[in-house]
């Protein structure tokens, strides 16, 4: 996954905490996965200290690497607020993984690992089963852009990083600098954040889906790992509102008309369905 | 239709400020100047705020073009997750065609990691001069990322010159 031998070395170190990671998730184990994400991030650190002062291909793998540990706490941090019902607030975890699955998939020389397709294929399914599908976008009107590498005006020919690009393991973006106005707010389908959504409450009936994964994975009908597509169909339900009569009746509406020739063609509704499908899922492959 | 549904649009018109493109032509002989617009209920012009990254990369990724950046200006920033792409004037040495062959390999660097439902789309506006006509014409494109490469594509800038 890694050219430089110093980070190869330290992801193979990382490798069997990632494992314990996701073995606890295998379990609906939130708490331990939680504390084994921990551990991941202490030795992160430790290794961070001793890397200061690497070449420029070591500090940005390890950029990469500091990513996927990253990824990991938002993931736990994910399937925990799905847990405990905080579908929300789980929303925002889920697009930081999102997130940090791009930026692997950026910078990493060759993005075709089971463990990024893994991810990111289970992760594009979870988010269909949320309510959001249009988005805000804001349009601000600001003097320059500060680079948050060397400070200058990112735009600028004094500022030598372009925008989004990896120097020494950091990334160089423009920090809004002196934001005029807010020109206009506008609703779209594909922002840069999906963040900025309406705000449902967690109890709300656009969540019901989202909920019923919590619930199978609460009764330990799925666990994390196995959750791995959705399946969307079509069905007729049985619409409760009209009652069977006979056919040459007059309709229960009190429309006068026959049965027949009015209420009979709505006592079935087609209703959206769709499933949630596990499949299992081995870690070695996925950490292959 | 909803307001929300995907549609490309890609637009050949007359330029209306012609003066000012015609005097570029004159003075500068090759490259491609960047220009601030005129954005509704804003009074002054502002530049879009992808230009300074797109001139960053064509100065790394294609050095021989000669480059014509206005004066620090206020920038438009808009969070949707499209490419707002300044508006350019062409000099008589840069066709259409490579201008947005530019633009395409420039996007296709941007959007490296991007997920497999992502979908991004791209508004641009460059004006050019049609050699044939002796006028200057303005071409302007908003859509996705994959309708862009098709008109790359099938684009015949003889074709369209001789409208």
């Amino acid at each position: 996954m890694f050219k430089c031998s110093k980070i190869k070395d330290i992801y193979s170190q990382l490798k069997s905490g990632i494992s314990k990671v996701l073995q606890s998730l295998e379990k609906n184990n939130i708490q331990s996965a939680e504390y084994e994400v921990e551990k991941l991030l202490q030795e992160l650190e430790q290794q961070e200290n001793k890397l200061s002062k690497g070449k420029d291909i070591e500090l940005d793998e390890f950029f990469i690497l500091k990513q996927q540990i990253f990824f990991f706490k938002n993931y736990v941090n994910l399937w925990n607020k799905i847990f405990i019902e905080e579908y929300g607030e789980s929303w925002v975890e889920l697009q930081n993984c999102l997130d940090k699955i791009r930026l692997i998939k950026k910078f990493l020389y060759d993005s075709s690992f089971a463990i990024i397709q893994f991810f990111e294929s289970q992760l594009l399914e979870l988010e269909q089963l949320y309510p959001y599908k249009i988005f805000m976008s804001t349009s601000l009107i600001v003097d320059y852009y500060k680079c948050s590498i060397c400070g200058k005006d990112i735009d600028s020919n004094e500022c030598e990083h372009i925008k989004g690009e990896l120097y020494r393991g950091k990334i160089a973006c423009g920090i809004a600098n002196k934001i005029r106005n807010m020109n206009h707010i506008a609703m779209v389908k594909y922002p840069s954040d999906k963040r900025c959504v309406e705000i449902y409450d967690n109890r709300s009936e656009q969540f019901k889906l989202v909920r019923y994964l919590s619930d199978s994975l609460r009764s330990n009908k799925l666990n994390v790992i196995s959750f791995h597509h959705l399946k969307f169909k079509k069905g007729n339900k049985k619409n409760k509102s009209i009652y069977k009569q006979g056919r040459n009746d007059l309709c229960q509406c009190g429309s006068g008309k026959k049965f027949k020739k009015c209420c009979q063609n709505k006592m079935y509704v087609v209703q959206e369905h769709v499933d949630i499908v596990g499949q299992p899922t081995h870690i070695k492959c996925i950490l292959a | 239709m909803s307001i929300f549904d995907d549609k490309d649009l890609c637009e050949e018109l007359n330029y209306s400020a012609n003066d000012e493109y015609q005097q570029y032509l004159k003075t500068t002989p090759s490259g491609i100047k960047f220009l601030p617009e005129k954005c509704p209920e804003v009074s002054e012009l502002l530049l879009k705020s992808e230009t300074g990254t797109f001139v960053k990369w064509i100065k790394k990724n294609h050095k021989s073009i000669n480059l014509e950046i206005p004066p620090k200006s206020q920038k438009l920033s808009l969070n949707s997750n499209e490419y707002w792409m300044p508006l350019v004037f062409l000099a008589s040495d840069m066709s259409l065609q490579v201008y947005l062959g530019i633009v395409a390999s420039y996007i296709y660097d941007r959007t490296k990691g991007m997920l497999s439902n992502d979908k991004r789309g791209v508004h641009l506006k460059a004006v050019y001069n049609d050699q044939k006509l002796q006028v200057s014409k303005e071409f302007v494109y908003d859509g996705s990322i994959e309708g862009l490469e098709n008109i790359i594509k099938k684009i015949d800038v003889n074709k369209l010159m001789e409208h």
